[in-house]
């Protein structure tokens, strides 16, 4: 056989062939399994977070209250307690967390993630309540540093940031293989 | 515009809206892509496996389940078709049980102690059978430009990017791949 008369031969091979079994699913059982994990992902309903961040907003509200009345009275027996240092440390350890995940943030332009379908205007006005109670919190810190309430507010807050972030940033993710 | 080209038509936009669904999360309509592309990505897959049924069957539910993970990466550029193919090209060529064979094979081809063909022989009747045995007992990397060249329409500078050979490597292998099938033929023709 001469090569010209060989290469069409092998061109005119059928290039589909029908496989033995169904394939499918065996495919669909794998992608059930993708969805899933993005659905635990998501539990969370959204419409939850503003809520969250109005009894964050509260609880600052309160703490600064009592944490001043605090500082004013007793704060002075309670400085050097084992309970203190670890709060402090606790707070210092999720202040680096907190940064560490925010950096990733900034990258992405928060202002230009896509957010279609999942109320991007009630996401900001989330994440702008975190921001405004974070402000309150830090310049309250600032005269009063060693307070324990003020630093368990941060370290409460800085939990509900954290979480926040990390669900915009799989809320990115999502969609992005969506779209 | 004739008939044949508004069914191509209505079949292109059919399967954009089957993409975009699929894109979506809308597993039906991506069964129903499969259901359309099965067939074709199999025989590559077959092609390119040697013929070995079980390991063919596994790199088309990979190449499936790949194409859903990234389908989000699928701009609508080329055809869905186009894209698909070349993600199973790239799942066959990257799988390592495949890698691991054709070491063997090259191994046995070298030493031309023995030229086994595999796969499916009942499949097809006279020269497209004696065909497809011949291109299964290539060795893997002449199997797979000539699959991809003679068969699938790649280009060479295609294959070299798939396959991470030169292209003066492709058309090489290209060569030696179409002499061995014509040395298979005439052995078999002579027996």
């Amino acid at each position: 056989m001469k090569e010209t008369e060989l290469t069409n031969a092998i061109g005119s091979l059928p290039r589909s062939m029908k496989p033995q079994r169904d394939l499918w699913p065996g495919i669909s059982q794998r992608l059930e399994t993708v969805e899933r994990e993005n659905i635990v992902q998501f539990k969370v309903p959204f419409w939850r977070t503003p809520a969250m961040a109005a009894a964050v907003l509260l609880a600052l509200a309160t703490g600064i209250f009592i944490g001043r009345g605090l500082d004013s009275g007793s704060a002075g027996q309670m400085s050097e307690t084992v309970e203190e240092y670890a709060l402090i440390g606790a707070v210092k350890a999720t202040e680096l967390e907190y940064q560490a995940a925010f950096s990733e943030l900034v990258p992405l332009d928060y202002s230009g993630i896509r957010l279609e379908g999942e109320e991007p205007d009630a996401l900001r006005a989330s994440w702008d309540a975190l921001l405004q109670a974070e402000t309150s919190l830090l310049a309250a810190l600032q005269q009063y540093p060693s307070d324990i309430y003020l630093n368990g507010k941060l370290l409460d807050l800085r939990s509900q940031q954290l979480q926040f972030v990390k669900r915009l940033a799989l809320l990115e993710q999502n969609n992005w293989r969506r779209t | 515009m004739t008939s044949w080209q508004h069914d191509k038509t209505d079949l292109s936009a059919t399967e954009t809206r089957w993409v975009d669904k699929a894109r979506a999360g809308d597993q039906f309509a991506f069964e129903k892509l499969y259901r359309s592309h099965c067939d074709r990505i199999y025989g590559l897959c077959w092609r390119m496996c040697g013929g070995d049924r079980a390991l063919a069957e596994d790199m088309v539910q990979e190449a499936f389940v790949r194409a859903w993970n990234k389908l989000h990466l699928f701009r609508g550029e080329s055809k869905f078709g186009t894209w698909l193919h070349r993600l199973a090209v790239n799942v066959v060529l990257s799988d390592r049980r495949i890698r691991v064979k054709r070491l063997q094979r090259e191994q046995e081809f070298s030493d031309d102690i023995e030229r086994v063909q595999v796969g499916d022989r009942d499949v097809f009747a006279g020269l497209r059978k004696d065909l497809e045995a011949a291109i299964a007992g290539l060795p893997e990397r002449a199997r797979t430009v000539l699959v991809l060249y003679d068969i699938e329409g790649y280009q060479h500078n295609e294959i070299a990017e798939m396959t991470g050979m030169a292209v003066g490597s492709s058309k090489a292998q290209l060569h030696r791949a179409r002499k061995m099938v014509q040395e298979i033929l005439k052995d078999s023709e002579n027996i």
